[in-house]
């Protein structure tokens, strides 16, 4: 199985700066004829272990669509993207749904809790998904991200704020190394954003996860690695 | 502007095909089922007045001997005495074609000549006039295009007999294409008699008279021509009995029917709620824009009536082939339980139509309301956002509970009304059924809730997040849960309704028939005065018969009309056959040959109201007698009721009367095989039927079970709509919970795992709905045997509960969810996550 990946240390900087992820000569298009956006044209990229890189530019370049690949969440029309020794470019939809449950951990602008599990049963889900189900395990992260209180309740009765903090748990609580957020904080007010944004760079650090971001803030520029703008379907360095 | 959000509106409808055909189906398949069972049974019933007018044409009144034949002689009598009167004999019997064990067909004798006088001025569709060819032909036939086509032969070919008087083959010299005629042989007068072998008699002469008091008073000639044995009747009083009969037959596919048309009802619901839902924002701005709460309430209910229209007229359609498939089914009952008689047109009368359409649109606009008024009123409360959400849920929940409990008490009320009426009897059948379809979405979610504590997300995460979802949102579920659980409890109440029925109808049989042997007469019309008394007199001398009973059974007058009178001479075996109801009898047997006592059916006492110890008046020889009622008998041979009496004290009354039946007891020592053996051989040539006691049981049972045939196609049609309504919900539920499905893949979920989120969903809406069915299903059972059946045949039977049959409902109920599940799963597992995930 190609899905084999180092195994995540919880040391803040690696010994060996292995890159984490990695993406070749990258090509995706939407629609067709003549319709068809062009949106990555032949972009690279790579991301060390515990790097927190942050992409940046326009609504439309492509940010989201770059995360989705990396994620294995869609297929580029050409290129290579590897994880770790996962090869997602070469594994069916199948595999990298295997992938995702162990290796990725996702956070939305629009939260995308499930409204059907309570709070305390959405932190469980990826546990229980790669067979570590672990009550003491959600406890903690219950306490990390301040919402002992909120265990029971559902995300319709959550506020904005709440919801991306059981979001970000969810997608760290089985310590997976690729964390990837799209425009975390986007629909949340300044202040809730901050901490939001806080809560979720720590927690990164805590588990030693790589951490890519797509954002149109400032704010997490200034914790990042390193900032990379998306544009014509390309990545440049910032600065 | 606002012309352009209705447009908009409804473009919301088209851009949901899939939510739109299966409301279409769900109207359709109901209203379907509806219109077949309502055009078989009045296709049925045409082909029965049919058959017995076409072949005079405007015949309005018959002539039959009260038993036995008429003499030809009556027929010249009567046609000198009065010159002007359309007369036409008729001889009917039954010929076999084709091998020894081929199908009977009626053979019909007439006068051409005769019949071509009296069908001048008939009416369209007669058949009169069409056959001078027959005349003084002997050896020629005129049949229906289509029998012949069935069995092979064409016009000039010759079609070979059997009957009474042995091998003939007939020259088939015209075909004709009227369907009242199906499986009918016309043949010469005097060709019927010969081939029936019944020289010089008749078995009726057709009688047109016209109408008024001019009709009535050669009516009333004719009747003071006939001899004492034959009597003159009014067809169209002949056809309203007739019409008795069918109506009591077809009681329980209309049931049925109904039934489906609720299953049908329940997925028009769910899908009007899935259509709101997706449009509740456009309402909100065209009421921003100005448009009046009512004015939508009316586009809407408009949008519900155009539907119904749409899905009512496709329904006729699959009503229409539907009926032509039932109909082959209703034949054989019909031919079974009545008459020889030929149905193959469905008739199509625009009344029925219309009054089906209109069934179909008010159901549709009905099950439409509470959702339309419900979405209204939420548009309004909450603005601009609306979102289906919890309370929203729950109260509606509470709505639907307290809606069941009046649907519960009407239902009792009208169980409780004092009425012989079948209508209040459907209508509680229709109460209870609604009560427990609008109590299951609670139930469900009642038993997801518990089952959500005990199926941990951390150990079952596909498992437990599909009953979470049948928990937190299982509106949906709910009501196809409602809809597969009506069609099972209407599908497990048949069964039951059926079971006991057999049951006691084959205890009933077996306890009745206690001879070893029973000797019938091949065709039933036969002139049997001197042929079974004489043969009953020749097995009596034989060394292996101990005793023998036999019957006749014969029509009277009664004070109220006509009554099937049943003269038996039992011997002590064969009194012990009878069980009684009510009355005792140890004082119907002390007084049995002696006293004017009788016994009557069951049938018979319901529908006149008569207790033992009341009495029965007949009109005898010696003018009208009274006879005391000593008991009450269990019998479901006839649904009209009978009156037994003895036979010596019918001979007394009424006269002698030919045998119809005997029954043969072995004497001691001797087995039932020797005893057949030595009653064929002593009637060896008769036309003569010599059956053993388990023969008959054996073939009434196979009559009832194809009376009840056509249930079991209903049945599977009621469970495929409930199919179609848990398909439509999962995949409204799948279309509005993209999202969820995506963030399921993009957490890792592998595609086994996302179908069992979905299976998990049917297999526990399955489960609950086959449960539920089972008590449902056992009260609208007690509903049709102690109410519906009594009041439309006047039979009681204890209730029995066939266990492996209720089984077999419930695992094909679970079956039937689980194969609903199917398809969604499968395009569950096709959700594309990026795409589902896309914020908008
Ligand atoms: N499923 C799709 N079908 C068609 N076009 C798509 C699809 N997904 C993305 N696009 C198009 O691809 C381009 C890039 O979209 P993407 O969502 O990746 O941009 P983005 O950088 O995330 O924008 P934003 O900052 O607004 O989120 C856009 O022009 C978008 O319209
Ligand atoms: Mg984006």
């Amino acid at each position: 199985m190609p899905t084999v990946i180092p195994p995540a240390t919880t040391d803040a900087t690696p010994a060996v700066p292995t890159p984490l992820v990695v993406a070749r000569g990258v090509v995706m298009r939407y629609g067709a004829g003549a319709l068809t956006t062009g949106v990555l044209q032949g972009l690279n990229f790579t991301a060390h272990a515990g790097e927190f890189v942050v992409v940046v530019g326009r609504s439309g370049s492509g940010k989201s669509t770059l995360l989705n690949l990396l994620g294995g969440m869609d297929q580029p029309l050409a290129g290579e993207i590897r994880v770790g020794l996962a090869r997602l470019t070469e594994m069916s939809e199948e595999q990298r749904a295997r992938f995702r449950r162990r290796t990725v951990g996702f956070v939305f602008q629009s939260f995308n809790l499930l409204p059907t599990l309570s709070v305390a049963e959405n932190l469980a889900l990826p546990l229980a998904l790669n067979g570590r189900a672990s009550a003491l395990r959600i406890t903690e992260m219950l306490a990390r991200l301040g919402l002992s209180d909120r265990a029971a309740r559902y995300p319709d009765q959550l506020s904005g704020g709440e919801q991306q903090r059981v979001a970000i748990g969810r997608a760290l609580i089985h310590a997976p190394p690729l964390v990837l957020a799209d425009e975390p904080t986007g629909n949340l007010d300044e202040d809730t954003a901050r901490q939001v944004l806080v809560l979720l760079c720590e927690m990164v650090r805590e588990t030693g996860s790589t951490l890519i971001m797509a954002t149109h803030s400032h704010e997490p520029r200034a914790l990042a690695d390193r900032v990379l703008r998306l544009q014509h379907g390309q990545l440049r360095t910032e600065q | 502007m606002k012309l352009l959000l209705l447009r908009a509106s409804a473009r919301v409808l088209w851009q949901h095909p899939w939510q739109l055909a299966l409301a279409l189906m769900g109207i359709a398949t109901g209203v379907g089922v509806v219109a077949a069972v309502q055009l078989t049974q009045r296709s049925a019933q045409v082909a029965m007045a049919d058959a017995q007018r076409s072949l005079v044409g405007p015949a309005t009144h018959r002539i039959e001997a009260r038993q036995g034949w008429l003499d030809e002689a009556l027929y010249v009598r009567i046609a000198r005495a009065l010159p002007a009167l359309s007369l036409a004999p008729v001889v009917h019997g039954a010929v076999q074609v084709g091998p020894a064990a081929g199908e009977f067909l009626s053979l019909v004798g007439i006068d051409p000549l005769a019949l071509s006088a009296a069908a001048d001025g008939a009416e369209e569709g007669t058949v009169g006039g069409q056959w001078t060819a027959l005349v003084g032909r002997s050896d020629t036939v005129v049949m229906a295009r289509r029998t012949a086509h069935r069995l092979g032969l064409r016009r000039g070919e010759r079609l070979h007999i059997r009957s009474a008087a042995g091998r003939r083959s007939l020259e088939i010299i015209d075909l004709l294409d009227s369907a009242a005629l199906t499986d009918t042989l016309l043949v010469d007068l005097a060709s019927a008699q010969e081939i029936l072998h019944r020289p010089g008699v008749l078995s009726a002469i057709e009688v047109a008279v016209p109408t008024g008091a001019a009709g009535a008073k050669l009516a009333a000639q004719v009747a003071a021509l006939l001899p004492a044995n034959a009597q003159l009747d009014s067809i169209a009083g002949r056809i309203t009995t007739n019409q008795e009969l069918t109506r009591a037959f077809n009681t329980n596919l209309t049931a049925l029917s109904l039934l489906a048309l609720m299953v049908g009802m329940f997925l028009i619901y769910n899908t009007e709620i899935f259509l709101l839902l997706q449009r509740q924002a456009l309402f909100a701005q065209l009421r921003a824009l100005g448009v009046s709460g009512r004015e939508l309430t009316v586009l809407l209910l408009g949008e519900a009536a155009l539907l119904g229209l749409v899905g009512s007229v496709l329904g006729l359609v699959l009503g229409l082939g539907l009926a032509h498939a039932l109909l082959r089914l209703v034949a054989q009952t019909v031919n079974d339980l009545y008459a020889p008689t030929a149905i193959s047109a469905v008739a199509l009368p625009p009344a029925l139509l219309c009054g089906v359409l209109v069934l179909g649109i008010l159901t549709t606009v009905l099950a439409a309301a509470l959702p339309v008024l419900e979405a209204l009123r939420s548009t309004v409360r909450r603005g601009l956002v609306v979102r289906p959400d919890e309370p929203h849920e729950a109260a509606q929940r509470h709505s639907f509970r307290r809606l069941a409990y009046a649907a519960l008490a009407l239902g009792g009320g009208f169980l409780l009304w004092p009425s012989r009426s079948l209508i209040p009897g459907f209508a509680a059948l229709w109460c209870a059924l609604l009560a427990g379809a609008l109590l299951l979405p609670w139930a469900l979610s009642t038993v997801a809730q518990r089952l959500v504590r005990a199926l941990a997300l951390a150990r079952h995460p596909a498992a437990g997040l599909g009953v979470r979802l049948v928990a937190r949102h299982g509106r949906r579920q709910g009501l196809a849960a409602a809809a597969l659980m009506a069609a099972s409890a209407t599908a497990i109440a048949m069964t039951i309704m059926i079971a006991s029925f057999r049951i006691s109808v084959s205890d009933w049989l077996s306890q009745l028939l206690r001879a070893d042997y029973y000797v019938g007469l091949l065709e039933p019309q036969a002139d049997a005065l001197p042929s079974l008394s004489a043969v009953r007199q020749r097995l009596a001398q034989l060394p292996t018969v101990g005793a023998t009973s036999a019957v006749s059974r014969t029509r009277q007058r009664a004070a109220h009309g006509e009554v099937q009178v049943l003269a038996y001479d039992l011997p002590r075996a064969a009194q012990a056959g009878f069980r009684f109801i009510a009355g005792s009898a140890q004082d119907l047997w002390s007084h049995w040959e002696r006293d004017p006592v009788v016994m009557i059916s069951e049938p018979y006492a319901w529908r006149h109201g008569l207790a033992p110890g009341e009495s029965v008046q007949l009109h005898t020889l010696n003018g009208l007698v009274r006879f005391r009622v000593a008991a009450v008998f269990r019998d479901y041979a006839s649904e009209q009721g009978s009156i037994a009496l003895s036979r010596r004290l019918y001979t007394q009354h009424f006269g002698a009367a030919p045998l119809d039946g005997l029954g043969i007891y072995a004497a001691p020592g001797v087995s039932a095989d020797a005893l057949g053996e030595s009653v064929r051989r002593a009637t060896a040539g008769l036309p003569l039927r010599v059956q053993r006691t388990t023969e008959v049981v054996g073939q009434s049972m196979q009559i009832f079970e194809r009376t009840f045939a056509i249930t079991e196609v209903l049945r599977l049609i009621a469970l495929g709509v409930a199919i179609i309504g848990i398909i439509a919900a999962l995949l409204a539920q799948q279309f509005e919970r993209l999202r969820e499905y995506g963030v399921l893949r993009a957490l890792g979920f592998a595609a086994g795992e996302i179908a069992r989120v979905v299976l998990a969903q049917t297999l526990l809406l399955g489960v609950v709905a086959a449960t539920c069915a089972l008590p449902l299903g056992y009260g609208l059972a007690l509903v049709l045997v102690e109410v519906i059946n009594v009041r439309s045949f006047g039979w009681t039977m204890p209730i029995v509960v066939p266990w492996p049959a209720l089984g077999a409902a419930w695992l094909l109920a679970v079956l039937a969810a689980l194969s609903a599940g199917l398809y969604p799963a499968w395009r569950a597992t096709q959700v594309a996550p990026a795409a589902a995930l896309r914020d908008e």
